[in-house]
């Protein structure tokens, strides 16, 4: 056995019971004059592989197949009849999870039931036991019965201790099912970490998602023998085909061909053929596929109408397909074909049946179940949907900007400036002022101005809002309006209508863009303007308006966070942030307004950046 | 046809070790999950015994049967409670492994855990119905002495002999379900084939040769000897008991060995 190989089979043959007993029955029936037979069906037939270390296999097959057996025998739980198995390691099937669980016992007292179950040391288990604890996620529940607990949490227990032993093989059945989506993607999270440590794995499975999420290489095992060997799809696309196969009789049965209609025209042949003009019962999903209709008529007929129906095995029709694009007479006694070509047949995989129908209210042929055939994923994506639904659109998915719920954008701003938030409203309480007072920023500034610059926008956000009053303003001129603000008490009190958000601008994101901005006695409360500049520049489209006014100095001594940035650290805090500044004005009070845009490339303050801002001198 | 071969190149770990830390689960789920939702719990341990004690008493009453000069009550309880043990250590071996196929089906064990299981489990009833013994005891004011130390013989001999048909019964058993259901019965008519409510002395001579094949003969008469007279064991009587121990560990070894190969096949 090479070093690399940790399992081998060769030659296993596997019958089940005693073997005592079919050689008995046999040597009876020879006794007695009959065929001695092969003294019982057989689990596994002449079933060879070997399996390196960090592989992960998958094995495919139907019920009955052998799966389970094979696992039971390289588990060692049943001898092989015949042949020849080698394990190399500390075998762990994960067959029946909760095997062994008593149901008076708690999660913990359960749990250290199965660790001695699987091999574990009452020391290794109570080392294991916090790690355990915590996948399983049960909480409280951990130290109650287990007689208390549903399905899930049973499975999350057992499946708990299976996650954390420290295995070299892996033997797993069928028992990714369980659990809450959550807990499944942490199994699998699992499963990737045991990969990377070079933990071998064999996984059987119905859900070929997960095989071929999981696994390298996988077979395909059909009544106890290995049909097929090779990569995950191409065992998915042998056994669908090996599936088609068995089907044939029950689909026959079940759908049986049902004719009716005048007879004059008669279908005598529908075939299927696929994109290099074969004609099959398999094609894949969005293949080139042709119909062909073959029919012999006995009147004639003016424009016939024919109509390929597709139902899935539920009746349910997927889709027609009518001839109205061509029109031909055809006389008496003429034989010939119609063909049907779809260029993408983007059927979802499964099995269809066809009805093909000649005319419409004089109903000439009527053929029920004419055909049917199978459709198989063309790649993994088209199955990834658990082959739900009828069809496979070709989508292309991309990311768009993630934007937080307002209620995440709330607690988002409360984390970010809670204390500011307080000692700004302490102070203002303190101060005794009043609503009406703050934030009136067009008292100030030169309104016609500010107008004409805003003239051809429509939506505006004013950041740092207040109780509303420049939005107010703005929305009688017929601007759409809405604002933020980091405090919660100003908008409890606001006086516009417009909306205002509880935000904060340097996390603030919404889907909207605005044609402007206004940034009203701000800029010099924010404790990272740059951040924030660059924010409002996102929320602005190209060419969008940004108005900022800066105090000379804060007209209020308070002891929070204030930094009045310079003119030259402004204009270098627009540049670097995106935007070109049109114009500055100087306020009576001894203020700026900067009036800038949106710079067009993204990039433009690369172009600026050998302008140095002189260094910050004025400290709040 | 060369028969399959199961080579595990990497358990070194498999062994006593394992045995015994799987066992010790198996004892505490057994006893925990027992009585955790019973309303007397333990106490039950103590019942069993105590109703047979009632209906000899009753039975004796009408037999007018010898107790050997001992307080009828205590002579019968004392080997009642013994044989309580073996013969529920016996019961409970039977569906075993039936009990456990989830565990079978699972995991390659020593599948002989699950009988030395039930043979283990049933050694703390013995211990609980002991302690009435031990009240009944004071109560009689029986001394003890030396001959103590035998006890804890006996029992193992006991708990030998209960495995060992135990291991027959689950063999069996896993495979078709009669033997399990069949075992009451058979205990029931061994309890009569020992002596419990009856002296040893009171068994015709005739039969005697016969009723000396019956292994839990000495282990009973050892017993209630040991404790109640202070009396060593007849050393005739435990030579039979052993022969018979060993006799029935000859054919249940191998037996338990090949069938439970191929139990996982059949549960």
């Amino acid at each position: 056995m090479a070093d690399d190989v940790v399992i081998k089979v060769e030659g296993l043959w596997k019958r089940y019971g005693l073997p005592l007993v079919p050689a008995v029955k046999g040597f009876a029936n020879r006794l007695l004059g009959k065929p001695s037979g092969d003294g019982g069906p057989w689990a596994l037939r002449d079933v060879s592989f070997e399996v390196k270390r960090g592989e992960t296999l998958g094995i495919i097959g139907r019920n009955g197949a052998g799966k389970s057996t094979l696992l039971k025998i390289l588990a060692g739980v049943t001898p092989p009849t015949r042949g020849k198995v080698e394990v190399r390691g500390r075998v762990f099937p994960m067959i029946e999870l909760n095997a062994g669980i008593h149901m008076e016992l708690t999660g913990r007292e359960n749990v250290r039931l199965l660790g001695a179950i699987m091999g574990l040391t009452r020391k290794e288990i109570e080392a294991k036991m916090p790690e355990i604890e915590e996948f399983c996620e049960l909480g409280e529940w951990f130290d109650k019965p287990v007689r208390m607990y549903s399905d899930g949490m049973l499975a999350r227990l057992g499946f708990g201790v299976a996650m954390n032993i420290d295995a070299e093989i892996l033997l797993i059945d069928e028992v990714l099912a369980v659990g809450d989506y959550g807990f499944r993607r942490k199994c699998i999270e699992r499963f990737r970490k045991l990969q990377t440590e070079g933990i071998t794995i064999l996984f059987v499975s119905h859900n070929l998602y997960q095989i071929r999420r999981l696994c390298e290489t996988s077979l395909v095992l059909h009544q106890g023998e290995i049909l097929f060997k090779g990569s995950p799809f191409d065992s998915f696309i042998f056994y669908e085909k090996l599936t088609v196969l068995e089907q044939h009789d029950r689909i026959i049965d079940l759908f049986p061909t049902i004719r009716s209609g005048s007879g004059k025209l008669r279908i005598t042949k529908v075939e299927l053929e696929n994109s290099s003009k074969q004609v099959v019962k398999t094609v894949y999903s969005g293949e080139q596929v042709t119909f062909s209709i073959h029919f012999v008529t006995f009147e004639p007929l003016t424009d016939p109408l024919f109509t390929i129906l597709i139902n899935n095995l539920d009746n349910i029709p997927i889709t027609a397909l009518i001839s109205r694009d061509i029109s031909h007479n055809l006389t008496s006694g003429v034989s010939g074909i119609i063909k049907c070509s779809i260029s993408n047949f983007d059927l979802a995989p499964g099995t269809y049946t066809v009805d093909i129908k000649v005319g419409e209210e004089d109903r000439i042929d009527f053929i029920q179940n004419a055909l049917y055939f199978q459709v198989l994923p063309n790649h993994w994506s088209t199955f990834v949907s658990d082959n739900v639904g009828f069809v496979v659109l070709r989508a292309k998915w991309e990311m768009e900007r993630i934007v937080p719920k307002r209620k995440e954008i709330h607690e988002e701003s409360h984390r970010y400036d809670e204390k500011i938030i307080e000692k700004i409203s302490t102070f203002q309480k303190e101060k005794n002022e009043p609503y009406s007072n703050r934030a009136v920023p067009f008292k100030r500034g030169n309104i016609k101005k500010i107008l004409t610059f805003l003239s051809n926008c429509k939506y505006i956000i004013d950041i740092g809002c207040g109780v509303g009053h420049t939005m107010k303003f703005l929305e009688e001129k017929g601007f759409e309006v809405i604002g933020i603000t980091i405090n919660e008490d100003e908008i409890n009190n606001k006086v516009c209508r417009s909306p205002v958000y509880l935000s904060d601008i340097h996390v603030f994101e919404t889907d909207q863009t605005f044609d402007a901005a206004i940034m009203w006695d701000v800029i010099e409360h924010l404790v990272a303007p740059i951040i924030a500049l660059k924010q409002v520049n996102k929320l602005l489209k190209v060419g969008g308006k940004l108005v900022v006014y800066v105090p000379s100095q804060h007209w209020q001594e308070c002891d929070y966070h204030i930094i009045v940035p310079t003119e030259s650290q402004m204009r270098w805090l627009l540049n670097l942030s995106g935007f070109v500044i049109l114009e500055t004005e100087n306020e009576k009070d001894g203020g700026k307004i900067y009036y800038a845009i949106k710079a067009e490339n993204s990039h433009m303050q690369i172009k600026q950046k050998n302008e140095i801002p002189e260094k910050q001198q004025s400290e709040g | 046809m060369t028969k399959g071969r199961y080579i595990n190149l990497g358990n070194k770990k498999a062994g006593f070790d394992r045995f015994f830390n799987l066992l010790w689960a198996l004892v505490i789920r057994e006893i925990k999950g027992q009585y955790r939702r019973s309303f007397l719990g333990p106490a039950w341990a103590l019942l069993q015994p105590l109703f047979y004690m009632v209906i000899f008493t009753f039975v004796r009453g009408v037999l007018k049967i010898s107790s050997e000069g001992i307080p009828y009550v205590l002579f019968t309880y004392s080997a009642l409670v013994p044989w309580t043990f073996f013969s529920n250590a016996v019961a409970r071996c039977g569906p075993s492994v039936l009990q456990n196929a989830g565990v079978v089906k699972k995991m390659a064990l020593p599948r002989v855990v699950f009988p030395t299981a039930a043979v283990v489990t049933s050694l703390f009833d013995l211990l609980m119905s002991g302690i009435i013994l031990i009240g009944m005891m004071f109560w009689f004011h029986i001394r003890v002495g030396w001959s103590l130390i035998w006890l804890p013989v006996l029992v193992l001999l006991m708990a030998l002999l209960a495995l060992g048909v135990g291991m027959v019964i689950a063999a069996f058993g896993t495979y078709k379900r009669d033997i399990v259901f069949a075992t009451p019965f058979l205990m029931q008519f061994w309890l009569l084939a020992t002596p419990i409510m009856y002296p040893l002395g009171s068994v015709p001579e005739r039969w005697q040769k016969l009723y000396m094949l019956n292994p839990m003969v000495g282990l009973i008469e050892g017993f209630r000897g040991a404790l109640i007279k202070g009396a060593v064991p007849d050393f005739n009587l435990i030579f039979f008991s052993l022969l018979g121990i060993a006799v029935v560990w000859t054919i249940a070894w191998p037996l338990f060995r090949i069938m439970s190969q191929y139990f996982a096949d059949v549960l």
